[in-house]
């Protein structure tokens, strides 16, 4: 699921000005300013606009120097404190605009921003200048030197996320849809609070898409010790006082949306879909590194996160589907994104994308073989499962149909074309969970046992094993393949050295597949899948 | 008496108060100051500069707006512009450049006054030729306005902030939310210099209409056999001497060179020769005039002029054999004591088609052509252009003009002239469409209808609706 952060644009106008604007109004209130006064607030061009210029016809033509006027100058900046440790994924945010049935949200992230105001109030008299400053001074004696403000703002939804929700609503309706308009899933899906702008010509071209908001709880106070003195201006009755007022707010600055990749069994625009880079092994690189630097190299690869935790392969590529569990004593070789159609609605994987995966042709033709013993865990090496959603389906639901190239996966039942399923093909690791028969195939099938093997334990040393363990005919020895399991075993439990030390249980007769508990006494340091040796194109081929 | 009755206001007589001229209005003396506003708006086109054509972008802005410059990522929600096209401003000091010696990068700045028609301020910007055939985005840096009066002139310092190209024209167009033009001449007038582009053209056309109306009129209508305008395609010679009287106080040879050899020939020796007509109202502008004013008329012989008073030059001795009089009872002094029949009277014969008369026919069916809409209405939801002057025994206009009711439907020539004498605005489309259909109405309806016209065409510029 595309998980991106979209930057919230002209905040300046909508957030950090309104913002501003309802602080400023609030204060002039506590601060009993007289109500007709001139509230200026200065932008970037730090001057006064020309009377008469602004649509408010209530400001008069002329202005004069004894006027009384409160010019505020601002200045944002970030909260020291909260600039790396800020919240941006915040999963309990509320959401602007949400649709659980299809997997996408659209979440704000906000900053914690500072606001420093700075007033220059000039007061028509001397009586509305000791007014304000024993006002003040009271106010400080009181202990109510700050006070608690509510602002209205609005912040725009970026086009990105309009043409994003516009797609997903013609997916949405164009397969097994719910016969709703766009304006109905709009109004269903966003918040009460989106609303649309428009200039003055009403013109709906160049309309903006808002979500208005109001902050509530925002701390403010007069940033100094003693209330400021007035100063007398010359040449007129009028006095200035010159103030700082400080706030902090969570200002809206980015926009966290996520959205899935499939919706109603349709893959979305590929403009969508956030396709990365692969990243090269970087040992192999043909770069030039200062001999220190390649002392580290080892560490780098073993330190490095894995792309996809879950190991393996997926198909296609920029699949970005995470399970929510798997079967357990599985380890992922394949996934798929899988897509229904209408015409039909049983089909997981046909013919052609077996063939796409490009297997090794033994290995192909084992799994031929296998046919329906695929679909339950255990009574084959190979497991294919499917899931819905995030959630594994449990065994029973599909079947194999071999076919003379290769072979299909259908589920039994009609699925739901409303949800996303996954195809996934895996190896089972525990040898418990095995039949004898699934078993005796590794035994009897050699190059693909071993081809298996090393496609789990990309480190593993066939060809050692098919100098010593392989016979003429092809058969890997049982007891190599004991010794295999009980080193996925030792992998997963820890050191399994039986108390006894001889490393042979005897619970079991030694014919048994379970007599062993000897393992190659060493340990793969990578967790997970990385190379897939049991397709034709890999460099690791077993023989 | 039951009915309790006021005083008479009209009947006491107050002396006329003549004001002497002074140089300095009495409020300036004064304490007291006079609420009304000065209208300098005539004064201040004289400006000093040179003359400076941009397309004038001044930022829609509220009170607590930002006032920034244009910025071309920002929506146009949050910065709106009302364009303000062919704006003149006067040029003080014309675009300097000058080369940074560090950076290589060149500044571009100059100063200019501006009529106070717009209030300029920081934030707007104008598209200008800034020489070598480009254009450039000008933003305004600064505004100072240079009286106390409400008008008054601005200067701004501005300076180049970007080269134009059509990405910019797109961006600025996207902000605009209202286009006007300006009209340099209509501010010479006293109007309103701002005009919308519909209105533009309409403007520019009615411009070129009056010149050619008139140099029509006199070329078809002016007899250099009589000296003087005939009334056209009547049995006998036919003057109107109301038409004639008109058109000599409202044009001059400025107008057509034939109007100082026009002739008004002496019919005042007949006292309804003098009764108001029509042509008195628009004259002063005044509708309350029309209802005193004479409505119907016909045409008389010329012998009634030959009476017992003795006359100079009379028109019975130029050849003229009949005149239009006027068919109502007389009701000056002179009647009351001295009753005057009323002359036999004739009908105002209906006038040819123009192109028919002078043989330059290109379509013969043009006077019953329904889609002009030139004189009938076909259908109730559209109006005629004009009605036939002989549509009834009314003078000129229509009964339905002289008795207008506000349910009957008037020609688009008549709903102009009642438009124009109670002083409401003018459709400037419809007048532009009028004097475009003129040029092909019949003899009679050009003669008669085309001196309203000359009047529009000079009165709509205060009334432009």
């Amino acid at each position: 699921m595309p998980n991106l952060l979209i930057p919230i644009e002209n905040t300046y106008d909508s957030v950090t000005r309104t913002v501003a604007k309802s602080i400023v109004d609030n204060v002039l209130k506590i601060s009993r300013i007289d109500k007709s006064t001139r509230v200026e607030i200065r932008g970037e061009t730090q001057q006064a606009t020309q009377p008469g210029s602004e649509l408010d016809g209530n400001n008069p033509d002329l202005r004069l120097m004894h006027d009384g006027r409160v010019i505020v100058s601002f200045r944002e900046t970030y909260v020291d404190s909260e600039v790396i440790n800020a919240e941006v994924r915040h999963p309990y945010a509320q959401p602007i605009f949400a649709d659980p049935s299809i997997g996408i949200h659209i979440k704000p992230v906000y900053s914690n921003t500072e606001m420093e105001l700075n007033f220059t109030y000039r007061a028509k008299s001397k009586q509305e200048a000791m007014v304000w400053r024993d006002d003040v001074k009271i106010r400080m004696g009181d202990n109510r030197q700050s006070h608690l403000h509510e602002a209205d703002y609005h912040f725009p939804v970026p086009n990105f996320c309009s043409h994003l929700i516009k797609h997903i609503y013609d997916l949405r309706e164009a397969q097994a849809g719910y016969g709703d308009t766009l304006g109905q899933y709009l109004q269903a899906h966003y918040t009460k609070r989106a609303k649309v702008l428009t200039n003055q010509a009403g013109d709906m071209n160049h309309s903006l898409l808002v979500i208005a908001e109001k902050q509530l709880g925002i701390q403010g106070w007069y940033d100094f010790d003693l209330p400021i003195e007035e100063e007398k201006q010359e040449d007129g009755p009028s006095y200035l006082i010159q103030f700082n007022y400080k706030f902090s707010y969570h200002k809206p600055v980015h926009l966290n949306v996520v959205y899935p990749q499939i919706v109603h069994n349709q893959l979305i625009s590929p403009e969508f879909i956030v396709k990365k880079e692969r990243t090269e092994d970087p040992l192999s690189l043909p770069n030039y590194k200062s001999d220190y630097r390649f002392a580290l190299d080892h560490f780098d690869l073993l330190a490095r996160i894995p792309k996809r935790p879950l190991g393996g392969m997926c198909v296609p590529d920029y699949d970005e589907w995470l399970p929510e569990i798997v079967l357990p004593y599985t380890s992922t070789f394949i996934t798929w994104m899988v897509v229904f159609s209408q015409k039909n609605m049983k089909l997981a994987l046909d013919e052609s994308d077996i063939l796409g995966i490009n297997f090794h042709p033994l290995v192909l033709t084992y799994m031929q073989e296998q046919g329906d013993k695929m679909v339950a865990l255990g009574r084959s090496p190979i497991h294919f499962g499917i899931f819905r959603g995030r959630e594994a389906v449990s065994d029973g639901v599909l079947k194999i149909n071999v076919t003379e190239a290769a072979f299909e996966v259908e589920t039994t039942e009609h699925v739901n074309l409303r949800e996303n399923y996954h195809m996934r093909m895996s190896f089972c690791t525990e040898i418990e969970k095995y039949t004898e028969e699934a078993l005796e195939s590794l035994h009897e099938n050699g190059y693909v046992a071993l081809m298996l093997f090393q496609s789990v334990a990309n480190r593993l040393d066939v060809e050692h094993a098919v100098a010593n363990y392989m016979s003429e005919d092809g058969k890997l020895s049982r007891e190599y393949i004991k010794r295999f399991f009980n080193l996925l075993r030792e992998q997963k439990y820890g050191n399994v050295d039986s108390p006894r030390g001889d490393n042979n249980n005897n619970l079991y007769p030694s014919e048994s597949w379970l007599s062993d508990d000897s393992s190659f006494g060493f340990k793969f340091d990578r967790h997970y899948v990385e190379i897939l040796t049991i397709l034709a194109d890999n460099r690791n081929q077993v023989t | 008496m039951p009915v309790p009755s006021l005083q008479n206001m009209d009947t006491s007589v107050k002396t006329p108060e003549v004001e002497p001229v002074t140089i300095q209005p009495p409020a300036y003396k004064s304490a007291v100051v006079d609420t009304s506003t000065v209208r300098i708006d005539l004064l201040t086109t004289y400006v000093a500069g040179q003359a400076w054509d941009v397309d004038y972008f001044s930022l829609v802005r509220g009170q607590d707006d930002d006032s920034r410059t244009f910025e071309s990522s920002l929506h146009p929600v949050y910065q709106q512009y009302k364009l303000i096209k062919g704006m003149e401003l006067k040029v003080t000091s014309p675009l300097q450049s000058s080369q940074e010696s560090s950076t290589k990068d060149f500044e571009l700045s100059g100063s200019a006054n501006v009529y106070g028609v717009i209030i300029p301020k920081v934030g707007d910007v104008f598209l200008a030729d800034i020489g070598d055939g480009r254009e450039g985005l000008v933003s305004i840096r600064s505004s100072k306005k240079l009286s106390h009066y409400n008008s008054a002139v601005y200067e701004v310092e501005y300076g180049v902030t970007r080269l134009g190209d059509t990405t910019l024209r797109a961006e600025l167009e996207a902000k605009t939310v209202q286009t006007v033009v300006f009209h340099k001449d209509f501010l010479e007038g006293g109007a309103d210099p701002m005009l919308s582009e519909d209105q533009t053209v309409s403007v520019n056309n009615l411009k070129e209409h009056y010149g050619r109306l008139i140099q029509l009129y006199f070329h078809d209508f002016y007899s250099r056999q009589y000296k003087s305008l005939l009334v056209p395609n009547q049995q006998v010679v036919t003057y109107d001497p109301f038409v004639v009287r008109f058109l000599k106080k409202i044009l001059t040879t400025e107008d057509h060179p034939l109007m100082r050899h026009l002739t008004s020939f002496n019919v005042e020796g007949d006292q309804s020769m003098y009764e108001l007509t029509l042509w008195n109202c628009l004259d002063v502008m005044d509708d309350a005039l029309l209802t005193m004013a004479v409505h119907k008329a016909g045409i008389a012989d010329v012998d009634i002029f030959f009476n017992a008073r003795p006359t100079l030059n009379s028109i019975y001795y130029t050849g003229v054999r009949a005149v239009i009089y006027p068919k109502m009872s007389p009701t000056d002094v002179d009647n009351g004591y001295c009753y005057r029949d009323m002359p036999v009277m004739e009908k105002l014969i209906r006038g040819k088609a123009r192109f028919r008369e002078f043989n330059r026919l290109c379509r013969t069916d043009l006077d019953l052509d329904p889609t002009l809409e030139i004189y009938e209405a076909v259908s109730p939801k559209r109006t005629a252009q004009i009605k036939r002057v002989t549509v009834d025994e009314y003078y000129v206009l229509s009964e339905a003009f002289y008795l207008h009711t506000p349910e009957v439907k008037l020609s688009k020539l008549e709903k102009l002239t009642l438009d124009a004498l109670k002083g409401n605005a003018i459709d400037v489309q419809m007048l532009d469409e009028l004097c475009t259909g003129a040029l092909k109405w019949d003899n009679v309806e050009r003669f008669y209808y085309f001196p309203i016209l000359f009047v529009l065409l000079r009165v709509y510029r205060r009334r432009i609706k």
